[in-house]
């Protein structure tokens, strides 16, 4: 019996002798792992120092699985002062007027731009256009990518901060947040039908009733005449194609007259251009219900302008005349 | 600004334990022996000193390979923490005696 428990004591020293320092090593490993990754080599070698004066093997063991229980206090005590790999991204997306006109064609045309709120785990935020920027504050690159998520709308948007490792979820917009809604067609034909009613009820016996809205680029002009006076038949539209008293088609140079039909100084009076198009919409102020024309005129300048002019007000003019003219 | 560290017991003999050795600072094993604490307890109360600004710390000046070991990081009281240590020490002696933090 003595001998079996001598022997066993020998196998147990054995083992204790090869198997404490290679655990010791791990729990030490596992302690330094709980840790912040910016301290984990201070304390690698402080406590491997701290290790190295400790006499014993299986002291050695209790230090290292205490350096566990440190290593998970001092992470949480860590956890508020280590910068966060997350950061917030916040995108707004506003209307921006292209500031040179000359430039290109499509300059009144409002073109969306997105502004990116950039909060760095510093406390800096960094406002930019772009989805790369360097923190002003800590030097950090930021960044951003857009992602578009299964059955996600088009017009939503989910956008993911990235640094060095992945992050969460940062901002989603389901629709810009400055952006102008616009008003749907069957609202607009709506409020005006209700316009036009109380327009025609208020009036009472009126010869003519004009409303117009205004709705962003849209403008809708109505013109009715009194309601006991509405004819039976509609009135006839004239064609262009019949208009045979002036030769004007589609290219020739013309002059605009300088009056209007109704005696007034023209307001393009003068100008030269060539016919584009003929018109057939009953909204030129100088139309008077004859048909008009869209004339581009001739100006070295960019954009080209166009004018709307009634035929009537038209001069032919010769090629020779308008090379002269050039 | 940094919190106040919470004054435990512990804390106190981490104190007592710098404050009676005035020399260039201690390590954290010379620390732990003297005031007879556990590394589980002993590490965190020194990285919460040191954050509060009562501790600083730093390396040995020799390098590892001129030490044939790791090397120690040494810890010693600022001026701050000296003097709010020897308050906290006043209190806690005005309060149940001289000997509860030894």
């Amino acid at each position: 019996m003595a001998l079996v428990l001598a022997f066993g004591a020998v196998i147990v020293a054995a083992l204790t002798r090869l198997l404490v320092p290679w655990l010791t090593k791990r729990l030490l490993r596992i302690a330094i792992e709980r840790l912040p990754e910016t301290q984990r080599e201070r304390f690698s070698e402080e406590w491997a120092s701290h290790i190295d004066e400790v006499r014993g093997e299986i002291r050695k063991a209790a230090f290292a699985l205490g350096c566990i229980f440190a290593g998970l206090q001092m992470a949480s005590l860590l956890k508020s002062r280590e910068p966060s790999r997350f950061y917030r991204v916040r995108a707004d997306h506003t209307q921006r007027r292209e500031e040179n006109q000359n430039e290109q064609r499509t300059s009144d045309v409002e073109e969306p731009f997105t502004q990116f709120h950039f909060h760095c785990p510093c406390g800096q935020i960094t406002l930019s256009g772009e989805k790369t920027v360097t923190c002003t504050g800590c030097g950090v690159s930021l960044g951003i990518r857009r992602v578009r998520e299964h059955r996600q709308r088009r017009d939503s948007v989910t956008y993911y901060g990235i640094r060095i490792l992945p992050v969460s979820q940062v901002e989603r917009h389901n629709h810009a947040p400055n952006a102008a809604v616009p008003t749907p067609i069957g609202t607009i034909i709506s409020r005006l039908g209700s316009r036009f009613k109380a327009a025609l009820a208020n009036r009472g016996r009126v010869l003519s009733v004009e409303k117009q809205l205004r709705h962003t680029n849209t403008m809708l002009n109505v013109e009715a005449q009194g309601v006991h006076d509405i004819p039976e038949e509609p009135r006839a539209r004239p064609v262009i194609n019949e208009w045979a008293r002036m030769p004007l088609r589609e290219g020739v140079h013309v002059k605009v007259g300088p009056t209007c039909l109704d005696g007034k100084p023209h307001p393009h009076a003068g100008k030269t251009g060539r016919i584009t198009r003929f018109m057939e919409i009953y909204s030129d102020p100088h139309w008077f219900g004859r048909p008009a024309a869209m004339i581009e005129i001739d100006a070295a300048v960019w954009p080209r302008r166009f004018i709307w002019v009634s035929l009537q007000c038209l001069e032919v003019l010769s090629e020779d005349s308008h090379a002269e003219d050039l | 600004m940094a919190t106040e560290p919470r004054l435990t017991t512990q804390t106190l003999k981490v104190l007592g334990t710098l404050m009676t050795h005035k020399s260039d600072g201690l390590s954290g094993a010379e620390i732990g022996r003297a005031a007879k604490l556990q590394s589980g307890t002993l590490y965190p109360i020194l990285l919460r000193l040191e954050k509060a600004g009562w501790l600083e710390s730093h390396w040995e000046a020799e390098t590892p390979q001129e030490l044939g070991r790791p090397r120690r990081r040494f810890y010693q009281l600022t001026g701050i923490g000296a003097r709010k240590a020897k308050s906290a020490f006043q209190d806690v002696t005005s309060t149940i005696g001289g000997l509860a933090w030894r």
